[in-house]
Parts: C-alpha cells; sequence; structure tokens
C-alpha cells in the first residue's frame, strides 16, 4: 500500500471518528438521559411477549428486539441528518469540505450506533438465560448480520435525509418505515407463521432477512434453506441500499 | 492586477419548475485575495450564488469557475479550499464553542494536536475563549453566530464564504469579526465573498461588491465607483421639520423615513437648502451619501422598471413591499 493511500486511509478514519464523536458519541456522553429513549420501543415490545408468551415467545422477542434496535438507528440517521441539514446547516459547512458524503453518511451511522450499543449489549447479555445456544460462532453471526442491518437501514436513512424537505416529515416518515421494517415483517414473530402466498411480501422487507437469522443464530426453529436464502438476500439488500444512497442521494442539489 | 478566483458566465438558476429563475444570466468576478460582497434583497439571489459557488447547487445552465475549476466537474478539488458559514446555521445544541472549531478541522483531517491549537487561537482571536466550554445551547444567538464563524475562519482556506455572518451580532461582536476578516485578507492573502444586508459592513470591508437583484447584477465595483456611479456628485440632506414633501420635490428627489425626509441635491442646491432651512429655523443634517442609499437608488429603479412592465416577474409588486421606499 502506498505512503498516498495509507495517509488517504487515516485522513478518512480522523473524519469519520471525529464526525461521529461529535454528532453522537459525546452527545450521548453528555445526556445519557436520551438512551432510554432509544430502545424504548423494541424493550417494550420485548415486555409485552415477556409478560404474555413463554419460552420460544420470549427470545423471537429478543432477536426481533436486536433486529428492531439496530434497524431503528440506522432510520433515525434519516431524521437527524435532515436535522443537520434543514435546521442546523451543518450538511452545508459538510458539503463545502473534502468529506465525501459516503464518510459523512458512514460517521453519522457510526455515531448512531453507539447509541444503539448499550441496547444491543443488554440484549445479548440476556439471551443466554433463554437459549442455550450461545457460541462464538453465534456471535460472530449476530455481529455479521447487525453490520448488515445496519449498513441497509443507514443507507435508507441517508438516502431519505436527502430528500426530505422538514425535520417534521422526515420523523414522521423514518417512524412510518420503522413500522415498516421492524414490526409489520417477521421480526418478532416466526416468518413460518405468514401465510405462503404473501411470504414475498415479507421477503421484500431486508429486516426478515435480519431477524431469520437472527432467530437462527439464537437457536430458534429456522429451516436450512430459509437460512441460505436469507445470507443471499441480506447483503444483496446492503449492496442495493448502499447504492441507491451513494448514487441516487442529492449530496449537490439539482 | 489579482488573478479572477472566481468566474460566473451567464449563470442561470431555477429551482424544479418555478418559472422565475433565481439566477438569471448573472455574470460576476471575484479577484484573489479580495472581500467580495454580494448586497440584495431578500430571494435576489445571493445565497444562490453562494450555494453554487461552494458546489451544494447545481446551475441550470452558465458556468461558474472556482479557481479556474468549473462548479461542478471540480467539485472535489474546490471543496478542498474553500468554507463556508452558511446563512441561519446553527451550532449544535450539546457542543461548546471548542468542540465545534475543533470538529471542523478534525473532520478535514487535521490531526488533533493542530486542529487543537488552532481552534484555541480562533476562539481567542474572536473572544469566544470564556465560552469555549459552554454549550452552545446555553449561549446567545450573536455568540453562536461567532461560533460558526469561527468554525469557518479555522479551516484556514484560501476562499472563505460567509451568508450574511454578522446577522445578530452586537456592534462590538461586528467589528471583531470585521477586524479579523481584514486581518485575514490583509496578512493572509485569504479571499472572502460574503453576502449581507448591512450596507456599513459592505462599505468597511468591501474591495468590491455587487448589488444583485432577480437575480442579476445590477451595480458592482468598489463602494466609491458603485456610489458615484449611481449618485453622481450628490449630497444627501436629512429634514426632520420644516418642510412639507411636496415643497422639498421642488430640490430634489426625496425619499421618506418615518418622519424623515432625505433629499439628494447637487452642492449648489444643498447650500440653497441649507439657506431656506436656516431662514425656517428648520432642524436639517448634510452629509454625503453612502452606499445604503445607492442600494435604495439602484434596486428602487429596478423595481419602477418592473412596475412599468419592463420584468414580468409576479413576484416584484410583493418584495417591493419590503423596501421601505
Amino acid at each position: 500500500m502506498s505512503e498516498a493511500i495509507r495517509e488517504r486511509i487515516a485522513r478518512e478514519l480522523r473524519t469519520i471518528a471525529a464526525l461521529s464523536y461529535y454528532i453522537g458519541i459525546l452527545p450521548m456522553l453528555r445526556i445519557p438521559t436520551l438512551l432510554p429513549f432509544v430502545f424504548s420501543t423494541p424493550f417494550t415490545i420485548l415486555f409485552i411477549l415477556f409478560v404474555t408468551g413463554r419460552g420460544e415467545t420470549i427470545v423471537y422477542g429478543i432477536a426481533g428486539a436486536i433486529t428492531m434496535t439496530v434497524s431503528q438507528q440506522g432510520l433515525f440517521l434519516g431524521a437527524d441528518l435532515t436535522n443537520l441539514r434543514i435546521e442546523h446547516k451543518f450538511q452545508s459547512i459538510v458539503v463545502a469540505s473534502p468529506v465525501s458524503p459516503l464518510t459523512y453518511m458512514f460517521s453519522v451511522a457510526t455515531s448512531e450506533l453507539a447509541f444503539a450499543v448499550p441496547a444491543i449489549a443488554v440484549l445479548m447479555v440476556i439471551i443466554p438465560y433463554f437459549t442455550s445456544q450461545i457460541t462464538s460462532l453465534t456471535i460472530l453471526e449476530l455481529i455479521a448480520v447487525i453490520f448488515l442491518t445496519w449498513i441497509t437501514t443507514s443507507a435508507i436513512g441517508f438516502f431519505l435525509s436527502t430528500y426530505v424537505l422538514n425535520t417534521r416529515t422526515a420523523f414522521l416518515t423514518v417512524a412510518f418505515i420503522s413500522i415498516v421494517l421492524s414490526v409489520l415483517p417477521p421480526v418478532f414473530y416466526p416468518l413460518q407463521i405468514i401465510p405462503d402466498r404473501l411470504r414475498w411480501l415479507a421477503e421484500i422487507v431486508p429486516t426478515t432477512h435480519s431477524s431469520v437469522l437472527i432467530q437462527y443464530a439464537v437457536g430458534l426453529p429456522t429451516s436450512q434453506s430459509q437460512v441460505s436464502s436469507s445470507w443471499f438476500a441480506l447483503p444483496l439488500f446492503t449492496i442495493v441500499f448502499l447504492s441507491l444512497a451513494l448514487f441516487k442521494a442529492k449530496w449537490t442539489e439539482k | 492586477m489579482p488573478s479572477s478566483i472566481i468566474d460566473a458566465n451567464r449563470l442561470v438558476k431555477y429551482y424544479g419548475k418555478n418559472q422565475v429563475p433565481a439566477l438569471d444570466d448573472l455574470n460576476l468576478s471575484v479577484k484573489e485575495g479580495q472581500i467580495f460582497t454580494l448586497l440584495g434583497r431578500n430571494g435576489a439571489g445571493k445565497t444562490t450564488f453562494l450555494r453554487i459557488a461552494t458546489t451544494q447547487l447545481l446551475p441550470t445552465s452558465g458556468t461558474l469557475k472556482v479557481f479556474g475549476l468549473d462548479s461542478k466537474e471540480g467539485a472535489k478539488e474546490i471543496r478542498r479550499r474553500i468554507a463556508i458559514t452558511p446563512q441561519e446555521a446553527k451550532p449544535l445544541w450539546t457542543l461548546n464553542a471548542y468542540d465545534h472549531v475543533l470538529l471542523a478541522l478534525l473532520m478535514r483531517g487535521e490531526s488533533i494536536g493542530s486542529a487543537s491549537a488552532k481552534a484555541k487561537r480562533v476562539l481567542e482571536t474572536l473572544e469566544l475563549e470564556e465560552y469555549a466550554k459552554v454549550h452552545s445551547e446555553e449561549l446567545s444567538g450573536g455568540l453562536r453566530q461567532r461560533i460558526l464563524i469561527a468554525m469557518t475562519i479555522a479551516c484556514d482556506v484560501e476562499l472563505m464564504f460567509l451568508d450574511e455572518p454578522t446577522i445578530g451580532l452586537d456592534p462590538v461582536g461586528r467589528r471583531k469579526v470585521w477586524n479579523e476578516l481584514i486581518r485575514l485578507k490583509q496578512d493572509e492573502g485569504k479571499t472572502i465573498v460574503l453576502s449581507t444586508h448591512y450596507m456599513d459592513e459592505a462599505e468597511a470591508l468591501s474591495d468590491e461588491l455587487a448589488i444583485i437583484d432577480h437575480g442579476h447584477v445590477l451595480a458592482s465595483g468598489t463602494p466609491a465607483e458603485v456610489c458615484s456611479k449611481h449618485m453622481g456628485s450628490k449630497i444627501r440632506v436629512d429634514v426632520t421639520s420644516g418642510f412639507s414633501e411636496s415643497e422639498l420635490e421642488a430640490y430634489g428627489k426625496v425619499i421618506k423615513f418615518g418622519n424623515l425626509s432625505r433629499v439628494f441635491v447637487d452642492e449648489a442646491t444643498a447650500e440653497k437648502l441649507s439657506k431656506d432651512a436656516l431662514a425656517r429655523k428648520a432642524s436639517i443634517s448634510i452629509s454625503p451619501v453612502t452606499l445604503d442609499d445607492a442600494f435604495v437608488e439602484i434596486v428602487g429603479s429596478a423595481i419602477d422598471e418592473d412596475e412599468d412592465g419592463t420584468d414580468e416577474d409576479d413576484e416584484g409588486t410583493s418584495r417591493m413591499g419590503a423596501m421601505g421606499r
């Protein structure tokens, strides 16, 4: 690797570290009381399943809460970026600088993920109390799925943020898409419940595949063919939405 | 003779399907090492021009070159050498002044050591050091605005854009910013393009300026050139009592500001008017014309032309309402 490339990578990493630290991590450290808001929805659903369900239902709840926490944070990127663009004009400052749209997206997405880390950590810690399936491989699988889900939903959030015209619309849109991605599809329940003729509807939602893979990783009954199919579909969704964010998001306005 | 750092050639910008162009065949040139000011009423096209020049927006037609590079094709290189304080920007609430300036530098890839030193220096220059550790949400609007300016200045780029930078600043704060901008130009050779509604600011800072209206340049040059070209050798006489408006119109063009009538006259008429005022014990004051007068004259004439039907801009009438003529 040449010196110039090494220097460029170092600069990009410094940029990502600075933006994610100052936009997300530092505010979180300064106002830690914000954290419960991040996982209030997934943990509420988990609580309902815990109170009303038995055995597997709770594990589905945990798997769903992981997917929802990550996807919600990815989508929140859209609302936060809209806020930064419209209310603070921060995107104007960033566009008129050497920071690329991809770097900006990753930076703010990283800061969103930082907010999700405590919630994910709590969920990871409670998994072994409800299933005996946790191995090193499970943890690696979970990390991979979380990573792909985060990139995919962040790309959706970033793409939306460049088109939405005001902050209010952004927050409402994100809330709606969050339901479409995390509540309606089989995120907190098994895919098999959905009748065959309607299953394609679930299959076109990226978080369905995230949840299938997490459900499989924590030992819930999932067919091997469905797992293979989801391992194919989730990265594909990631590539599609990342491409959409890179090539169709409005960085320079027309 | 300094070379041009920005060249706009027949620049046109339409937003969406809007039939009224934000920029309409705009030609403009900014020389290196200058402070260049854009003046114009709200909606005149100043911010649109700045957004195109800072590669945030693409023009509908025409070209805009920055450092000789096309603002679209050369955006990547241009972005490395510019920084902007956008209009009506707000700092991030949970960050303090020091965080903001550090962020502006670190996101451009500066090392933490160098960024920290620069941040401290700029905060000191703009007298923000006592607020360095105060969250921006606890600061006044003027201090917040100074933080945004500090972010741009700290970047140490060749070309800075400041869109209405001193809005909300108190007179002392404004002068701090002015002094720093002048120092940056004189000592470091920076080029600064700013937009403002404050004529005193334009007069105090600008090497050259352009008055824009309806997306095209109505007048440009040094403040003195613009004044003399459009106001000639006129003198302004402010009259607060002793004359009716119709009586004053006999001396020259009259503009009313509340209880004050401003009459633009040549030297001889000013002398006659002052004698007449003395005879009537009327209260008057005489002074040279300012950029403010030239601005009202230039933009006011453009509105008159609109009213005569030379421009079919539907917004012309409503915009005129804000003119206070």
